[in-house]
């Protein structure tokens, strides 16, 4: 008791060193506490992007490509899929829903996903969360359009205005649709997913723009198709739900060994954690660069401490007359070295922890990723734990020196 | 003399050299600088002895026997009827709290407590101390602050300030006042008057000698400066105690 009374006393006196040590610390802490965050919030989103869908299906490629092209809107298909294909997928027992998409047109860079009005109640990101709309409603009529929450602030889009897509998937588009504007009906909410940057239209509308039309000279006729004129042939991929869980292998399966086309189905989830592991590497990095930096500051903390021991060596000599021990005089250094780690810890956590309350949404609105203030998880738990036996360790150190001296000072003083 | 119970303190036939500075010779036989050579040196309970001799003649080393941080090479050291040697490091480290109160040159306190904390840090290394000084916290609070009064320190003086905005006249009885709580059996004092001018030196003597004579503590009083020694019964040479060569003789 008296140590820790000493201990801390005499951080009071050293104060501003004792501070900087402090502050170090909270630093390194609320920095690697900061990457673990946005490291498992990074993950917890990526992986769902997509929920609630069991199967994807698209053209014979790669799970990955097709996850990519079809999720992430990156890279393109490598051919279609014949609508027929999807109805027959549509029956096979199991299968609860289809929802076909179709992609390769672009507003301003932005995809344009052609699909069914089935697709927002289908469409799933996160725990099992839908789309929802921040003003309007889904597309009623064939030129109607919903806009990602991205692609209407960009462009400072209300409910009503025109847009134009372009053919193709670039940023600069030398073929517009412009003869089919399209009429904006509803802005969704923010998702944290690629649906924020995209545009929705019915996969007729997609028909339609293209019915007898060539890029650069347009459309043959000016008369609207008919309905059934507009029924897609091909789609690009299709979001499948499977009613019973069990059935998922031996459905995709069947759609991998189907006869009539070669098409591919896909598990998001296993796609996802095959895509994850690409990007792992930069994970592990960031994370060993964190601690790397937790690591030199206890050493900074070590340093600092030793710095100071030739200064105190009176102050131990002094506490020896006093009837201390030098295993006192040693614990004396261990406590501090401790009581400075645990202050540390505490206002690094308290750092991240406003950080988190005052910048999540912020955070979470820039870049999709949704961190958890309250949750802790065993590597945070881990971590702290390691700080403190390694601040042990950086108080060892020191107190090892300071026993040794008073060992051979004893009560003599030296100046 | 030397067989009576009222002894504090009893060095007998002390050979001390220092360890570690001996430089081996061609024969292979290590020569170390002696310092002490049969060394005898004793005092009675509530004796009061002024200790002189030029400096490097030993006078901390023989401080440094009596409170058991050093071990002699050869003798035995026998403070109120114990033999050191029959303790461990440890229990020297709690004996030396029980009964020995310390008041070094210069620079006694610890810089991060306050007067009253400094006087009260031996209580929690010495339960003896602590009991005769009241036991609970707020007794020894009070027999503390009843003890800084008596050495002119009034609690007034005191609060808020830190001891290093203390005179060195102050610290001084400050460090007396620490020494002096619990009533220790001994006290040493180190030239805890070299800093002061020569009217706060008679102060503090005078101070000093009252409080001892009011524990009956014993007191060894080093010092090189003759002038202080009225008042002790017992002057003695460091040099007159054994054989002391000094550091630079080597025999």
């Amino acid at each position: 008791m008296i140590l820790f009374n000493l201990a801390l006393k005499s951080l009071l006196n050293w104060k501003l060193a004792v501070g900087l040590s402090v502050l170090s610390i909270a630093v390194s802490v609320a920095l690697f506490l900061g990457v673990e965050k946005v490291r498992t919030g990074a993950k917890e989103s990526f992986l769902n992007t997509i929920s609630g869908t069991d199967l994807i299906v698209g053209a014979r490629s790669s799970g990955v490509q097709l996850l990519l092209y079809s999720v992430f809107h990156i890279g393109n298909a490598t051919n279609n899929v014949r609508m027929n294909t999807i109805e027959d997928v549509a029956v096979l027992p199991g299968v609860g829903w289809v929802v076909p998409i179709s992609l390769g047109d672009s507003y301003r860079g932005h995809r344009v996903i052609g699909t069914t009005t089935e697709f927002f109640d289908r469409y799933r990101y996160r725990n099992q969360e839908k789309l929802t709309f921040q003003e309007g409603k889904r597309f009623n009529s064939l030129f109607d359009v919903v806009l990602g929450s991205d692609v209407a602030q960009t462009y400072s889009h209300t409910l009503g205005d025109e847009v134009v897509l372009s053919h193709g998937t670039g940023t600069v588009s030398f073929a517009d649709h412009t003869e089919r504007p399209f009429k904006i009906s509803g802005i969704l909410d923010r998702t944290g997913t690629p649906i924020d940057r995209s545009v929705l239209v019915s996969l007729e509308a997609i028909e339609a723009i293209h019915h007898n039309w060539t890029p650069g000279v347009g459309h043959e006729d000016e008369k609207l198709p008919t309905l059934e004129e507009l029924k897609p042939k091909t789609v690009t991929a299709a979001f499948v739900g499977i009613d019973t869980k069990m059935a998922t292998f031996s459905l995709q399966r069947f759609i991998n060994d189907y006869e009539k086309e070669p098409i591919t189905a896909v598990l998001p989830g296993v796609a996802f954690s095959e895509l994850w592991s690409i990007v792992s590497n930069v994970e592990t990095a960031l994370l060993v660069i964190s601690g790397m930096v937790v690591v030199a500051t206890v050493l900074g903390m070590m340093v600092a401490i030793l710095s100071t021991l030739n200064e105190r060596r009176r102050e131990m000599a002094i506490l020896r007359s006093v009837g201390a021990a030098p295993h006192h005089v040693a614990s004396l250094l261990v406590i501090e070295s401790l009581l400075i780690t645990l202050a540390g810890i505490a206002l690094g956590f308290a750092v991240l922890f406003l950080a988190l309350m005052f910048g999540r949404s912020e955070i979470e609105q820039m870049t999709g990723i949704a961190m958890q203030i309250a949750v802790f998880g065993k590597n945070e738990l881990r971590a702290v734990g390691a700080l403190l036996c390694g601040s042990l360790v950086a108080g060892l150190v020191p107190a090892i020196k300071v026993y040794r001296l008073s060992l051979a000072d004893g009560l003599i003083m030296r100046l | 003399m030397n067989d009576t119970p009222a002894v504090a303190i009893d060095l007998k036939d002390i050979d001390f050299s220092w360890p570690g500075h001996g430089s081996k010779s061609v024969g292979g036989e290590a020569t170390k600088p002696v310092l002490f050579q049969s060394l005898n040196f004793s005092a009675e309970r509530g004796e009061k002895v002024f200790l002189h001799g030029p400096s490097g003649s030993g006078k901390s080393t023989l401080l440094s026997l009596i409170c058991g941080t050093i071990e002699p090479d050869r003798g035995q050291v026998n403070i109120i009827g114990e033999n050191l040697a029959d303790k461990t490091w440890r229990q020297r480290d709690r004996f030396r709290a029980e009964c020995i109160g310390i008041i070094f040159q210069q620079f006694n306190l610890v810089p991060y407590l306050t007067a009253l904390e400094n006087v009260l840090v031996p209580m929690s290394f010495a339960l003896v101390r602590r009991e005769r000084a009241g036991g609970k916290v707020a007794n020894t609070k009070q027999t503390a602050t009843a003890l800084l009064d008596r050495v002119g320190l009034s609690a007034a003086q005191l609060s808020n300030r830190s001891v290093s905005e203390l005179s060195v006249g102050q610290q001084q009885r400050v460090a007396a006042a620490r020494a002096l709580i619990g009533k220790p059996e001994i006290i040493i004092a180190d030239e805890p008057t070299s800093s002061l001018d020569s009217d706060k030196r008679s102060d503090f003597m005078a101070l000093l000698f009252e409080e001892v004579e009011r524990n009956g503590s014993s007191l060894v009083f080093v010092s090189h400066d003759m002038s202080l020694q009225s008042g002790f019964d017992q002057t003695i040479a460091l040099s007159d105690l054994g054989t002391s060569n000094g550091l630079g003789d080597e025999k």
